[in-house]
């Protein structure tokens, strides 16, 4: 087994296997659940770093599994877009699940193990889907973090089962239509390998079925990305989600649901048919910048702190998408590092929701006056978060929005660096009403300090101190290893032919 | 240019303050010590850092990619020391002063306070050191953010309104900066602060650079008080009036003029602006904001409103005066940066001293003040001579050079706009002096000046600015500095 | 025109189910019939795959030595057999979710879910 085949083996398998370890041991020994989750989250993580560091400067990891090489098997393919996203989702699973224990144990006293199983299955799937070159393989992961989102959701008490009922159908929906356009473009093309797929458009004559079958991947992909106006589904899901399985999932799914999107539109189509792109990017645009206003509007009206956090995130995913949607370097590299920074970010912000809740118990935005003399590190690290958010220089969302803009510039599109420098102003509105009622507003019954226990606070912490760190070390994950992925080094070929 | 680490030491020794001050909420006699201490340690770092500037030897940290072509670096060059100086010399005076005037009136939520104070400062400090426009962005709005909690401070219901507007105008000055920002950097591929400006921005498409100018100077321009921009400034009255001293006649309002001449004259260049125009256009909206600021200021009867209004009407002397793109506009616009800091933060701490003593703070309740509180409002008599301009004071040698400059720039009418302010600025001041010392009432019984931590600072800053307008180039060197300004920067 | 229905007979037909499925999705109002909706809507894709493996006078995919005949391709078969295991768990959770929302609210309509959640 060469060094590369193990570590891209270990990045997946080890949640995988993870997850089966819980279910054999957990009638034994629940207390072993979070343990193994932490350790095979770690492990994952480890494999992630060998990656980023195999693929700095354009260098790409590759497996086929099984022996079978493509296009006959399945290949997994790593390059350095997909293995800041590995690194990314390894790191933020293992500091959610290490937060879990106390978490849950308020907000979900019964089966934890069976808790942990599906977390480490939603890993597990998420990291397969950002290293598989196949597309059929796609789905297949798709479909299983789904699955695993939608018991994750479920599990929270109210009218979760319900909202998770909702995000399922509309869920399914879109993989079905994912699945509907890969049945297009394997009708066409004969191969559900990505690079080899690319190879075959290039000879072949352009036809509506092409259109139609990338319409149908880019919707069913939409869907999972909650890009407006598709993103009906995310709201409820979210708010009413255990607080864990809220950072896991809002933290994540969406992120490589668009990388999967990044990768159809950009490997897949852009090498042979890139004449194709531009109807489907200029409305992936015009519907991210759509996204990014009303999500912040309606976060802006909201009453409740996780449900705020939702309409947040669908405004961050709007950037994601119109970064996607400009199609150079700059752009593209903006909305990956986005989702990097925004996943750190968000998932920080629900973890803290997860805090809350914990030691106050409600979540009503009015209930979090005073917050700061209650739990002080937790109300610094949420400030940091939300500056993150809003953009503020040094935290890791300012960078991710100066390359989105300059990728506006680059591509002559007035309109969307508009919209991106002035969401500023829309992110700042609800994130500074929420500072306002914390600091400067007297809460009802005024209550002694007690900062949350250690397993919840060093993952918050963290969360808050890595979305400073990546922005002021931001040039290394940019530069060595998103710009230099060979998907964005083809692209300034393509422009420049 | 020589490397060091200090300017990052002196933006580092407020900002480790700040968080030390919020851990002793317990002691506040510690507390302010740390305040004094930290202040002093500042004045240590930017002194040294003055020195290498009037030497010739400019110290500036490593250079730190941030993004591609730019990174996050500090450079003490003259014109960054300058403001650099003045605000670590006034952080000791006003803290001085904060601690008579927190403990005088007995204000809640000290500690948050003098924490937000010292991040507001370290702030100021980057603002001032810093070598590009990406470094300044940066500590401009974490400027925004650090004094957001000082204006709420009372978080009374108008204290919040204030802050909310406060916060909107400077974001959206923020959204501005970020755009401009953009633009100039995909236009040239740096952001450098160059003396005499970046060439490469005067090649690019005239639409392009009015763009980037016009978003560089509403960006600076709102926390400058150009108007329309000025709304948020009379509203953030409301917050205690060492912030108003400080902050909102000192460190706020100057690092928009600040800013407004670093695009002028080490961004964009005279050369390049002159060919535009639009220092020109600048230069008249500067005026109109003199003249209006000073008539709006007659008719205010609250004194901090009244004060807050000359604040406006004076920031717009710096901007018209580094507009004008002449040597003796720039000098004046340099010199009149530190002078109107040390007049108008007299002429506040006198109406805090007042308002603890006395809790008035309406002009017409000072009917016969200068009996009971004479040395304040000795002060504030002087302070009120080197606004309107009448030497010796500190403010004639700015507006001397100012009116000069516009006469060299061929605009006299600037220069009749100058002197037209100063009567204004008698007009709206000396009747404040009149009432206090020569008419009478009982309302004051048998009160005297407030407590001599109050006391000192405001006769201090009236004393310094009865020296440096003897000797100009005294102490700090401000004039010397002022002119080798205007000289790099200059055609 | 008859040619354009019957050489194009499979697309057709996915055409329709899918559409049979998402009216189900859309209109019914009990959350079973939803499913169901979705079940339908999935089947139709999967038997569209199936579709493509014909081949004209095509046998089974076993290569037999000797013969040259053209055999279906046996890869949407096998993809799809993975794709019908996803749906069963989809069914799955979806059924258990349906379950746990009975429990919870004592109805499966959706507007007196939406009374009652609220």
């Amino acid at each position: 087994m060469t060094a590369s085949s193990a570590i891209l083996l270990a990045i997946v398998l080890a949640p995988l296997l993870g997850a089966l370890l819980i279910v054999a041991v957990a009638l034994r020994a629940p207390r072993a659940a979070q343990s193994i989750s932490v350790i095979s989250c770690l492990v994952s993580l480890a494999g992630a770093l060998l990656a980023v560091e195999a693929c700095e400067n354009g260098g790409t990891l590759g497996y086929a599994y099984g022996g079978w090489i493509a296009p006959f098997g399945i290949a997994a393919r790593v390059d350095g877009i997909g293995a800041v996203l590995v690194a990314l989702i390894a790191g933020v699973a293992t500091l959610t699940l290490i937060f879990a224990e106390r978490s849950l144990q308020s907000e979900l006293p019964r089966d934890r193990s069976g808790f942990y199983a599906m977390a480490l299955l939603l890993v597990a799937a998420l990291q397969g889907m950002a290293t598989t070159a196949d597309l059929f393989n796609l789905y297949v992961f798709l479909e299983i973090s789904s699955l695993a989102a939608y018991a994750l959701i479920g599990v929270g008490g109210g009218p979760a089962s319900l909202a998770s009922f909702r995000y399922l159908i509309i869920g399914t929906v879109g993989a079905s239509f994912y699945l509907l356009g890969v049945a297009y473009i394997f009708a066409l093309t004969g191969s559900l390998n990505g690079p080899d797929i690319a190879l075959a458009l290039g000879g072949l004559p352009d036809s509506t079925a092409l259109l139609v079958g990338l319409a149908f991947l880019a919707v069913g992909l939409g869907l999972k990305m909650a890009v407006f106006p598709l993103h009906g589904w995310l709201p409820d899901a979210y708010s009413y989600a255990p607080s864990t399985a809220s950072a896991l999932i809002g933290g994540l799914m969406t992120k490589v649901s668009a990388l999967a999107l990044l990768r159809v539109l950009y490997v897949v189509f852009a090498p042979g048919k890139h004449e194709l792109l531009p109807p489907v990017t200029d409305l992936l645009g015009f519907l991210g910048a759509i996204g990014i206003v009303v999500g912040s509007l309606m976060a802006v009206a909201q009453r409740d702190f996780k449900r705020m956090l939702a309409y947040s995130s669908i405004a961050h995913l709007g950037f994601i998408a119109v970064g996607i949607s400009l199609g150079n370097a700059s752009g593209i590299s903006g909305a990956v590092f986005h989702m990097v920074a925004h996943g750190v970010a968000k998932a920080t912000l629900f973890l803290i929701a997860g805090g809350v809740v914990y030691r106050l118990g409600a979540l009503g935005v009015d209930g979090l006056a005073g917050l700061h003399r209650i739990m002080p590190i937790s109300t610094f690290a949420l400030v940091v978060a939300a500056l993150s958010m809003i953009g503020i220089p040094p935290t890791a969302g300012f960078f991710s929005k100066w390359y989105l803009m300059l990728g506006c510039l680059e591509a002559g599109r007035g309109d969307l660096f508009a919209v991106i420098v002035g969401s500023t102003v829309l992110s700042a509105w609800y994130f500074l009403r929420l500072f306002e009622t914390i600091f400067f507003t007297q809460p009802d019954d005024v209550r002694s300090r007690e900062e949350l226990p250690g397993s919840m606070l060093a993952p918050i912490a963290i969360g808050s101190a890595a979305t400073i760190l990546l922005g002021i070390a931001n040039q290394y994950p940019l530069e060595t290893l998103i710009a230099k992925a060979p998907v964005l080094s083809r692209l300034v070929e393509v422009a420049s032919r | 240019m020589t490397e060091s680490m200090l300017p990052w030491a002196a933006v580092t020794v407020p900002a480790l303050a700040a968080l030390l001050i919020a851990r002793l909420d317990r002691s506040p006699n510690l507390r302010e010590t740390c305040t004094l201490v930290a202040a002093t340690a500042l004045i240590a770092c930017t002194l040294p850092l003055l020195a290498g500037a009037l030497g010739g030897a400019v110290l500036e940290t490593p250079d730190f990619e941030i993004v591609p072509g730019v990174g996050l670096q500090l450079r003490a060059d003259r014109f960054g020391v300058v403001f650099a100086v003045l605000a670590s010399a006034l952080w000791l005076v006003t803290s001085v002063y904060s601690i008579g005037y927190m403990r005088g009136s007995g204000e809640h939520a000290q500690t948050r306070y003098y924490a937000s104070f010292a991040a507001a400062i370290a702030s100021t400090i980057g603002v001032a050191l810093s070598a590009n426009l990406l470094t300044l962005y940066l500590f401009y709005e974490v400027l925004t953010f650090a004094t957001y909690p000082l204006v709420a401070h009372k978080e009374t219901e108008k204290a919040l309104v204030a802050s909310r507007k406060y916060l909107v105008y400077t974001l959206s000055a923020g959204v501005a900066l970020l755009a401009a920002m953009g633009m100039l950097y995909a236009e040239t591929g740096t952001l450098d602060f160059r003396a005499g400006g970046i060439e490469a921005l005067g090649r690019a498409p005239v639409l392009t650079q009015n763009l980037i100018f016009a978003g560089l100077i509403l960006g600076f321009g709102v926390k400058a008080a150009l108007m329309p921009l000025h709304g948020w400034l009379p509203s953030a009255m409301v917050a205690p009036t060492p912030v108003s001293a400080l902050l909102h006649a000192v460190a706020v309002v100057k690092s928009g003029v600040f800013g407004c001449i670093r695009t002028i004259a080490f961004l964009f260049g005279p050369a390049t602006l002159a060919a535009s125009g639009a220092a020109t256009c600048v230069a008249y909206v500067a005026a109109f904001t003199i003249l209006f600021g000073s008539v709006v200021a007659l008719s205010q009867d609250n004194l901090k409103r009244r004060l807050a209004y000359s604040t406006i009407s004076h920031l717009s002397y710096i901007v018209l005066g580094a507009a004008l793109l002449s040597t003796s506009a720039t000098i004046g616009a340099v010199l009149h940066l530190v002078n109107h800091a040390l007049l108008k933060i007299t002429l506040f701490f006198c109406a805090g001293a007042i308002y603890v003593t006395t809790g008035c703070d309406r002009v017409s309740q000072l009917s016969g003040i200068g009996r009971r509180m004479p040395l304040t409002m000795g002060a504030f008599a002087v302070a009120a001579l080197g606004l309107a301009g009448v030497p010796p004071l500190n403010g004639f040698v700015s507006k001397w050079y100012l009116c000069l400059g516009s006469l060299q720039a061929e605009h006299p009418l600037l220069a009749l706009v100058l002197i037209v302010s100063g009567v204004l600025n008698i007009a709206y001041l000396f009747p404040i002096v009149y009432r206090a010392f020569f008419e009478s009432s009982d309302d004051f019984g048998d009160l005297g000046e407030a407590s001599l931590s109050m006391l000192a600072p405001l006769v201090l800053t009236a004393l310094a600015s009865i020296a440096f307008g003897l000797w100009p180039d005294g102490g700090p060197r401000a004039w010397t500095l002022a002119q080798s300004i205007a000289e790099a920067t200059g055609q | 025109m008859i040619e354009l229905i019957a050489g194009r007979f499979e697309y057709w037909m996915t055409g329709a189910l899918i559409l049979v499925g998402l009216y189900g999705l859309l209109n019914k109002r009990n959350l079973v019939k939803q499913f169901i909706g979705l079940n339908i809507m999935q089947t139709a894709i999967i038997l569209l795959f199936i579709s493509m493996s014909m081949r004209e006078g095509g046998t089974v995919p076993i290569l037999v030595k000797g013969s040259q005949a053209p055999i279906m391709s046996p890869l949407p078969h096998v993809l799809m057999l993975t794709a019908i295991v996803v749906m069963v768990a989809t069914a799955g959770v979806a059924l258990a979710l349906l379950i746990r929302i009975y429990r919870r609210f004592g109805t499966l309509e959706e507007d007196e879910l939406l009374e009652r959640s609220n």
